[in-house]
């Protein structure tokens, strides 16, 4: 079994597929990680380069299935282990049929493994544009922490500030430790790394968390109880950033 | 600011309209404003009983001069009242926006003295939103039946939906069941919101009430029969291009009526109900097609077996050239399995194994197709309802929907959205 060990970017993974087809050795995993080596694996380790990086790119951008390198960038987001073979077999199967448009050939496995890939990074974005909630600070900006399972701050970032245009506010994601951060103006996106952030809210706030657990609970049926489905919709590793869901967490 | 206690009871009432849905409209924020609407609608989070909450749902009031049977507020029933006021709702609506809790304000109201007077108060809600604090999230305004016209069409140009609920389906259950309120005072101002609106969209002015309008009807509070259901949204989607129906299962609210059912009607109806909904929207079929009309949908399967069953003449179909408007007619094919065969196919001539690949559900599929003239399913008719019979997996009700296998699909079924 063949494995790639590169450093994780997207120009790294470009370089992967350059080898690949160079060397005419096919990986059957990519990983950034260390690797448990078995006695029939093969392990190589792929040293980014640039200049096979962008033969990559230019041969993509010669295919005829379009926007390959804006979903590549698009699936780098993913917080999925296995996202680089993934992306790697689609790009592989992209480039094999140059002449066809490959994107909606759902029958080939490389095709329906990186779409499910996307749909589910964009079905995450889509979540957290009504499951991210704010709370005021004392210095008058809105402040949400969060933990998605990819990487997906700075896709969030347009749709809060066209909304809440005029209103500052940092979409914290605890996981990675980044911050998205808008000033009323300007997006930015910030990589905390080990730094611990600390926000002070502001007093009112507890009353207003009360006030959305209230209408939580009223707006329950009793009769109608499903907790199945009501996790399936809202997933319980979501809960601990949702003030809704605090009361039943301090149950537990 | 509004107290626990009277949020408490202004929301716990309203919970009863069973629209909760925020799409349908793409309002843009204002410069010095605040929020937006999104197309599809966003879900904020979700009851315990699974429902998407997306907007506040409250009354201005609960005080009620009606006397609805089927309903909590009505003037003989001994509840709680609360009343808020204009603007005691707006700064709720802005505090919850703010911090992401919400798309909007679903507001209603019962009729407090007038239905002019309830009407005016909350058309003043609403401009109080949009002027005064320069509100541009979602609004779904419940209309007061036989209020006055000019408020009612004024209430349009501000917010983006509007739904007068026709509450029962049948003339003679609304008599019975409200007797205040009358056929004309709900249709009325859907025909003359619908003919507005039709005006303004030739006129390419899309500010009256962009998401259109909705409804909702109580099933199983009085006698109809599905098909006499499903005949009177297919007409109300035709007559007042609605938006959406939507259905209420009766839940028995209180001490016993004699007008009333005792026990609430099984969630199962309500849900093929919405299934059939969706088959007169988006599957291109009729309600002739679905139902007699006396009949009730089977509750062991989803309406589109029903309708397979009841036509063999029709299957099997080919897989690689039936248009895709027939393979939507194949139980386990839905929209996503539809669509990846329709583009599939494209490449190649498709067999079983690509279908299973793409995850069609052929345990369904099977008796009612054919790859390359290939047929491996069985023609004995009872064989058949066996397996859509076992196969059918919502009978842990509604935490699997066979028909709809993408999770965002199916929320949408459930709770109205798209
Ligand atoms: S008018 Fe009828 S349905 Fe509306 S609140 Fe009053 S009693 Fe209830």
């Amino acid at each position: 079994m063949i494995t790639f060990i590169f450093d994780g970017t997207k120009i790294g993974l470009f370089t992967c597929v350059f080898d690949a087809y160079y060397e005419r050795r096919i990986p059957k995993t990519i990983t950034d990680k260390q690797v448990q080596v078995g006695f029939y694996d093969n392990v190589y380790q792929i040293e980014t380069d640039t200049q096979k990086a962008k033969r990559v790119s230019d041969c993509l951008k010669n295919c005829k299935t379009i926007g390959v390198l804006k979903d590549v960038s698009l699936a780098l987001k993913s917080g999925r282990d296995d996202k680089f073979t993934v992306i790697f077999n689609y790009v592989k199967t992209v480039i094999d049929n140059k002449n066809l448009d490959v994107s909606k050939n759902f029958a080939n496995e490389s095709v329906l493994a990186f779409s499910d890939l996307i749909k589910q990074i964009t079905y995450e974005v889509h979540r957290f544009k009504g499951f991210i909630r704010f709370e005021e600070s004392v210095d008058g900006y809105y402040y949400a922490h969060f933990s998605p399972d990819n990487d997906i701050t700075w896709l969030l970032m347009p749709h809060f500030a066209s909304r809440f245009s005029n209103q500052a506010f940092i979409i914290h994601d605890v996981k990675r430790n980044v911050l998205g951060m808008y000033d009323g103006y300007n997006s930015a996106q910030v990589n905390a790394e080990d730094r611990q952030v600390t926000v002070y809210l502001s007093d009112d706030e507890i009353n207003f968390k009360k006030l959305w657990q209230t209408y939580y609970k009223s707006v329950n049926i009793k009769e109608r109880k499903n907790h199945r489905l009501m996790k399936n919709f809202l997933p319980v590793r979501y809960w601990e950033h949702l003030p809704e869901k605090q009361v039943e967490i301090a149950s537990f | 600011m509004i107290d626990f206690e009277r949020l408490r009871i202004l929301t716990e009432s309203a919970k009863y309209d069973v629209s909760c849905s925020s799409s349908g409209s793409s309002r843009r924020n204002t410069k010095r404003g605040l929020g937006n609407a999104e197309m599809g609608g966003i879900c904020h989070s979700f009851t315990e009983d699974g429902r998407c909450i997306s907007l506040l749902k409250i009354l201005l009031t609960n005080k009620c001069s009606y006397d609805c049977q089927y309903c909590v507020n009505r003037r003989s029933n001994d509840v709680e009242r609360a009343e808020a006021t204009p603007e005691e709702i707006c700064e709720l609506v802005m505090s919850f926006y703010r911090r992401n809790m919400i798309e909007g304000l679903f507001l209603s109201s019962a009729v407090d003295q007038s239905p002019d007077a309830t009407m005016e108060k909350l058309l003043d809600t609403v401009i109080r939103l949009r002027k005064l604090h320069r509100f541009n999230g979602y609004i779904h305004l419940k209309g007061i039946p036989s209020a006055d016209k000019k408020l009612i069409m004024r209430a349009g140009e501000f917010v983006d939906r509007m739904s007068f609920n026709i509450e029962l389906p049948s003339e003679r259950s609304l008599k019975l069941l409200a007797p205040q309120k009358s056929k004309v005072g709900i249709l009325s101002p859907m025909g003359y919101m619908a003919t507005e609106k039709k005006q303004a969209l030739s006129l390419k002015y899309n500010k009256f009430l962009p998401a259109g309008q909705t409804t909702q009807m109580i099933v199983g509070a009085s006698p109809e029969s599905d098909g006499q259901i499903i005949r009177l949204t297919q007409g109300l989607y035709k007559k007042f291009a609605l938006k959406r129906v939507y259905f209420s299962s009766y839940v028995p609210t209180n001490e016993k009526n004699a007008l009333l059912p005792t026990s609430p009607v099984g969630i199962l109806r309500e849900h093929r109900l919405y299934q059939v909904d969706w088959l007169l929207r988006f599957y291109g079929f009729k309600a002739e097609e679905i139902l007699d009309e006396n009949e009730n949908l089977p509750e062991g399967y989803d309406p589109k077996c029903h309708w397979a069953l009841k036509h063999p003449e029709f299957f099997p179909v080919e897989i690689n050239t039936a248009p895709a408007e027939v393979l939507l007619r194949v139980p386990g094919i839905g929209f996503k399995g539809a669509y990846k065969i329709v583009n599939a196919r494209r490449y190649g001539k498709l067999d079983f194994l690509d279908l299973a690949k793409m995850r069609i559900v052929l345990k369904r599929a099977i008796n009612f197709i054919t790859c390359n003239g290939k047929f491996f399913g069985t023609e004995n008719q009872l064989a058949v309802k066996n397996t859509l019979l076992l196969t059918s997996t919502d009978s842990v009700i509604l935490s699997q929907l066979s028909m709809f296998s993408n999770d965002e699909i199916r929320q949408s079924v459930l709770q109205g959205e798209i």
